[in-house]
C-alpha cells in the first residue's frame, strides 16, 4: 500500500478514528494497531508477514534473554547470536544473489565454472528499515541503555505502519515510551502533520515523478545517446528526485504518525545546503546516519585511534552503509565516494590542527563555495548510485565530458525540468521560521477551512502528478 | 562518519512565530471528510480514469460505483472545470479522456495489392531508418539495448532515442492505454520507417472497452483480441510502406501460465503478423529464451532474466535487441552503402495476404515469417 493512493487514503480513514476511539483502553489499542500495521505490510504480500512476526518474535527473546543475563560473555554471545540472525535474514533475502554472482564472476575470472544457481528469492518491502530497528532494540537493550518492553509492545513498535516499509529508522527508545504515555484526543498537531502530508504527497507524486518521467530516467537509461548538458542537468534532477521522494515518504510518514499522536525524528535537514559531506550526513537520512555512527562507526573505534584507523572506519562505515541501500558493487562505489570524501575532510582538518592553524573564518563566500563543492561530489556520488552497473555510470561521465556531445541538442532540457531542479534546490534555503509561520497560521483556520484548503491542494498535486504512482526508491532498500 | 548534531548556526527569530493551534480527533476526522469531499469532487475526471484503470475485478467495481456518480455530480456543478482549467494551462488536455475504441483489421486494397516480392529498401548513412520502439514493460530493457546498439549500423535513429515503455499495458485494457490511438499520434507525429512494438504480456485477462468478451482464452475472446491484434497491425502498417515489427512474449518463471496463456496469445499474434507478409514480422522471444524446454535465467551462461522471472536483465536486453537488429537486416538493406553509392527503392506499396515477405522467404503456414535459432544453453 502506497501512502499517495486512494487504497491508503480509505486505510487511513478507518484507522485515524478507530485508533482514537481506543487510545484510552491501551492493551486493545496495541491489538489493533499490530493488526492495521500486519494489514498494510501483507498488502503487498502477505507471505511476509510471517517474516515480520518471526523477526519481532526472535529479536524480542533475546532482547529478554539478554536482560535478564548477568554475566558479560554469555550477554555478548546472545548479542552475537542476535546480530547473526538477523544479518542473516539480511543476506538471505538480499544479498544472496548479489554474493552467488560476484563468486560467479571471480570464480569465472580464473576458468572456474561456478554454475548458474540464483536464490531468485523475492525482497520483503522494508527489510532493511525493520532489521535495523530489531537490531537497534536489541544493542541498545545490551548496552543496558534500554530496557526490553512487552512483546506487544515490541511488535506495535517494529510493525507501526507509518515508518514500517521505508523509515524513518526510529528507535525502540524513542518510539516505546509514547505507546503507553498519555495522549489527549483533543490536542493533536494537525497543522503541522497536515502541512508536513501536503509537503511531502507535492515533492513525491510531483516532483520526483515528474523528474523520473521527464527527463532522470531517459538519462540514465542511455547516457552514451544524450548531450552533455542533458548528463549534467539529468544528475542535478536525480538529485533532487531522489531527495523528493525519499524525503516526501518521510515527511508523509511523519504527518501519519502525528495524527495518530506520535512523534517521529527528523530524516531530513535541508541536505543540499551542507558545506561539507560530513555536514551532508547530519542533514541526510540523519536517522540511518546516526544509527550507523552509534551502531558501527564508534563501536569500530571511530575517530580515537588515531589518522589511519579513523580513515579505514570511516570507509568501512560508508561502504556498509552503501551496501545498506542495495546489493550491487554500484552502491558499495557511492558509499566508497562519500568515505574518500569524509577522509580527505578529515585529513583537512587534522593537517590544520597539527600545524596548530585556527578554524578559518567563516564567511558567506567561504559557505557558498563549500555548498557548491559539496553538492557536487555528492552529485557525482549519485551517478553511480542510480546507475545500472559500474560501466553505465562511467558511460555517463566520460560521454558528460566528451567534446562529441557538448553540442548535441538537448531536447530534455525543458523549461519545466530546471524550474522543478530549480524548486527542489531552493526549497532548501526557505528558513524554517517562514514554514513555522506558515503552518501557525495554518492551524488558525477552521476545520471546514482547513479542509477545503487541503481539497484545493489535492486538486494541484493530483493535476500536475504524473499519470499512476511509481513505488517510492527507498522502498527497494 | 559524522558527529552529533549541532544546532544550526543561522539560527532565525523563533520567539514571534505563534504557536500552533491544535485540534481534536472529531475535528482531524472533519478535516478530513472536508478534504475527501472537495479534493475529490475537483479530481473527479483523474479519479474515474483511475477507477477504470484498476485490475478487473471487484476492486475496480468498487471504485467505479463510486467514481461514475462523483464525476456526474462534479460534472453536473461543472467543478471538472477547474481541473480541466489546470490542465489546458500545463497543456496536458485531454489527461482524464477516456477512449476505449479499438480499430479492427482493414480489408486489403485491392488497387494496391502485389504478387511480387518487394525489393528491399536499401538505408545509409544519408537516409536513415527512422525506428519507433515502445510497447508495455518488456519493451523497456530491450529497447534500450537496442536505442544504445542501433547507432552501430550508421544507418537507424530511433524517435526520441528514447523507449516508448507503457507499464502493465496492452490491449486487453484500452481505457488503461490505447494503444492504437497512441500509435496513430505516434505516426502523425513522428512518421517512423520501422514499428518495434512489444505487447501481449499483461493480456491474458478479461477484455475490456467496447466489444469486451470474457474469459481470457474462450472462443469469443480469441475472436475479439485477434479483431484487436490485426487492428493494431493495420494500424500501425496502413500507409508509406511502414513495417511493424512484433516481438512475442517469451517464457517466464511461471510455466504453467507461460504454456497455457502467452502461448495462446503468441500464436494469435504470429498468425495475425503471417497474414500480412512484408509488413508484419512477428520475432518469436519464447523459444528463444528456453534451455531443455523450459524457462532459465541463464542461457549461454549469461543471465538474461531479471530476478522476478519476467523480465529481461540488461544482457537479455541486449540479446533481444540483436535479434531485432538481425530481423531489420534481413527486411532491408542496411549494407550496401558501404561498398556502393546509396541508393533508395521507392516503396513497396501494402501487400496483399498472398505476397512473401520483403526477406524474400515463403511463409509457412502458423509459424512466424521470421526462423530464429534458439540459444544454445549450457
Amino acid at each position: 500500500m502506497l501512502f499517495p493512493t486512494v487504497t491508503f487514503a480509505l486505510f487511513f480513514f478507518v484507522v485515524l478514528p478507530v485508533s482514537w476511539y481506543l487510545m484510552p483502553t491501551r492493551e486493545r489499542w496495541k491489538l489493533f494497531m499490530l493488526a492495521a500495521s500486519y494489514f498494510f505490510y501483507g498488502y503487498w504480500n502477505w507471505h511476509f508477514v510471517f517474516l515480520l512476526a518471526a523477526s519481532t518474535v526472535v529479536n524480542q527473546l533475546f532482547a529478554r534473554a539478554i536482560h535478564v543475563t548477568a554475566a558479560d560473555s554469555r550477554r555478548r554471545a546472545l548479542l552475537t547470536l542476535d546480530v547473526v540472525f538477523n544479518l542473516g535474514i539480511l543476506a538471505y533475502f538480499k544479498y544472496a544473489d548479489f554474493f552467488l554472482s560476484s563468486s560467479r564472476d571471480v570464480l569465472g575470472a580464473f576458468g572456474i565454472d561456478a554454475g548458474n544457481t540464483l536464490v531468485n528469492v523475492a525482497l520483503p518491502v522494508g527489510i532493511s528499515f525493520f532489521t535495523f530497528q530489531a537490531l537497534s532494540y536489541v544493542i541498545d537493550v545490551y548496552r543496558r541503555d534500554f530496557e526490553p518492553g512487552s512483546l506487544i509492545n515490541f511488535a506495535t513498535y517494529l510493525s507501526f505502519f507509518p515508518h514500517l516499509v521505508a523509515g524513518p529508522i526510529v528507535r525502540g527508545a524513542e518510539f516505546m515510551p509514547q505507546i503507553d504515555e498519555p495522549k489527549d484526543p483533543r490536542r493533536i498537531d494537525a497543522s503541522r502533520a497536515f502541512f508536513l502530508i501536503f509537503i511531502g504527497l507535492f515533492k513525491k507524486v510531483v516532483l520526483a515523478n515528474f523528474l523520473a518521467t521527464e527527463i532522470v530516467d531517459r538519462v540514465f537509461a542511455i547516457p552514451g545517446q544524450r548531450s552533455s548538458l542533458e548528463l549534467l542537468v539529468g544528475v542535478y534532477a536525480y538529485a533532487v528526485q531522489i531527495y523528493a521522494d525519499f524525503s516526501g515518504y518521510t515527511d508523509m510518514a511523519i504527518g501519519l504518525a502525528l495524527l495518530l499522536g506520535f512523534r517521529f525524528p527528523l530524516n531530513f535537514d535541508s541536505p543540499y545546503t551542507a558545506t561539507s559531506i560530513q555536514d551532508f550526513w547530519r542533514r541526510w537520512h540523519m536517522t540511518l546516519s546516526r544509527w550507523l555512527r552509534d551502531y558501527l562507526y564508534i563501536p569500530l573505534g571511530g575517530n580515537r585511534n588515531g589518522n589511519g584507523a579513523t580513515y579505514r572506519n570511516l570507509m568501512l562505515t560508508m561502504v556498509i552503509g552503501g551496501l545498506w541501500h542495495g546489493a550491487a558493487w554500484t552502491f558499495v562505489l557511492w558509499g566508497a565516494i562519500h568515505g574518500v570524501a569524509q577522509s580527505i575532510e578529515h585529513w583537512r582538518r587534522s593537517v590544520r590542527a597539527a600545524r596548530g592553524l585556527p578554524d578559518p573564518p567563516d564567511t558567506a563566500a567561504r559557505r557558498w563555495a563549500g555548498r557548491l563543492v559539496t553538492f557536487n561530489v555528492v552529485c557525482l556520488a549519485w551517478i553511480f548510485f542510480r546507475a545500472e552497473s559500474i560501466g553505465s555510470a562511467f558511460d555517463y561521465l566520460t560521454t558528460m565530458v566528451d567534446p562529441g556531445h557538448w553540442f548535441q541538442a538537448s531536447p530534455l532540457v525543458t523549461g519545466g525540468v530546471l524550474l522543478a531542479v530549480a524548486i527542489g534546490i531552493a526549497g532548501q534555503f526557505v528558513p524554517r521560521a517562514a514554514t513555522a509561520r506558515l503552518m501557525a497560521r495554518f492551524s488558525r483556520l477552521s476545520p471546514v477551512a482547513m479542509g477545503f484548503a487541503i481539497g484545493v491542494a489535492l486538486l494541484v498535486i493530483n493535476t500536475l502528478g504524473p499519470r499512476g504512482v511509481a513505488p517510492f526508491i527507498y522502498f527497494q532498500f | 562518519m559524522s558527529a552529533p548534531s549541532h544546532p544550526p548556526r543561522h539560527r532565525h527569530p523563533t520567539s514571534r512565530i505563534p504557536p500552533r493551534r491544535p485540534l481534536s480527533a472529531g475535528h482531524v476526522v472533519l478535516v478530513m471528510l472536508v478534504a475527501t469531499v472537495v479534493g475529490g469532487l475537483l479530481n473527479a475526471p483523474g479519479i474515474r480514469k483511475t477507477a477504470n484503470a484498476q485490475p478487473v475485478g471487484i476492486t475496480r467495481d468498487l471504485a467505479r460505483l463510486v467514481a461514475e456518480p462523483l464525476y456526474e455530480v462534479s460534472h453536473l456543478l461543472r467543478i471538472d472545470q477547474f481541473r480541466r482549467a489546470l490542465q489546458a494551462a500545463t497543456g496536458r488536455s485531454g489527461d482524464d479522456d477516456i477512449d476505449t475504441t479499438l480499430p479492427g483489421p482493414v480489408a486489403p486494397d485491392p488497387t494496391t495489392t502485389s504478387t511480387m516480392a518487394p525489393a528491399k529498401r536499401a538505408f545509409s548513412p544519408t537516409d536513415r531508418m527512422l525506428v519507433w520502439v515502445g510497447g508495455d514493460s518488456l519493451a523497456v530493457t530491450p529497447g534500450q539495448s537496442f536505442v544504445a546498439a542501433i547507432p552501430g549500423t550508421e544507418v537507424a535513429v530511433v524517435v526520441g532515442n528514447a523507449v516508448d515503455g507503457r507499464v502493465a499495458t496492452g490491449l486487453a485494457r484500452p481505457e488503461l492505454f490505447n494503444w492504437p490511438q497512441h500509435m496513430l499520434e505516434v505516426i502523425a507525429q513522428d512518421d517512423p520507417d520501422v514499428v518495434v512494438l512489444t505487447l501481449g504480456s499483461n493480456d491474458d485477462q478479461i477484455l475490456t472497452g467496447d466489444r469486451g468478451v470474457g474469459p481470457f482464452g474462450s472462443g469469443p475472446w480469441i475472436d475479439e483480441y485477434r479483431r484487436r491484434i490485426g487492428g493494431m497491425m493495420d494500424t500501425v502498417t496502413a500507409d508509406r510502406g511502414r513495417t511493424l515489427v512484433w516481438l512475442g512474449v517469451p517464457i517466464m518463471r511461471n510455466e504453467e501460465r507461460s504454456e497455457t496463456r502467452y502461448r495462446v496469445i503468441n500464436d494469435i499474434i504470429r498468425e495475425e503478423a503471417t497474414k500480412r507478409p512484408g509488413r508484419v514480422f512477428y520475432v518469436d522471444l519464447y523459444d528463444r529464451f528456453t534451455v531443455d524446454g523450459g524457462y532459465a535465467d541463464f542461457v549461454d551462461g549469461v543471465q538474461v532474466r531479471t530476478p522476478d522471472g519476467i523480465h529481461f536483465s540488461r544482457d537479455g536486453g541486449n540479446a533481444v535487441a540483436q535479434m531485432v537488429i538481425d530481423q531489420l537486416g534481413r527486411m532491408y538493406d542496411l549494407t550496401s552503402w558501404r561498398t556502393a553509392p546509396p541508393t533508395t527503392i521507392p516503396l513497396p506499396r501494402p501487400t496483399t495476404t498472398t505476397a512473401p515477405p520483403a526477406t524474400g522467404k515463403a511463409p509457412t503456414t502458423g509459424r512466424s515469417p521470421v526462423t530464429t535459432t534458439p540459444l544454445r544453453s549450457r
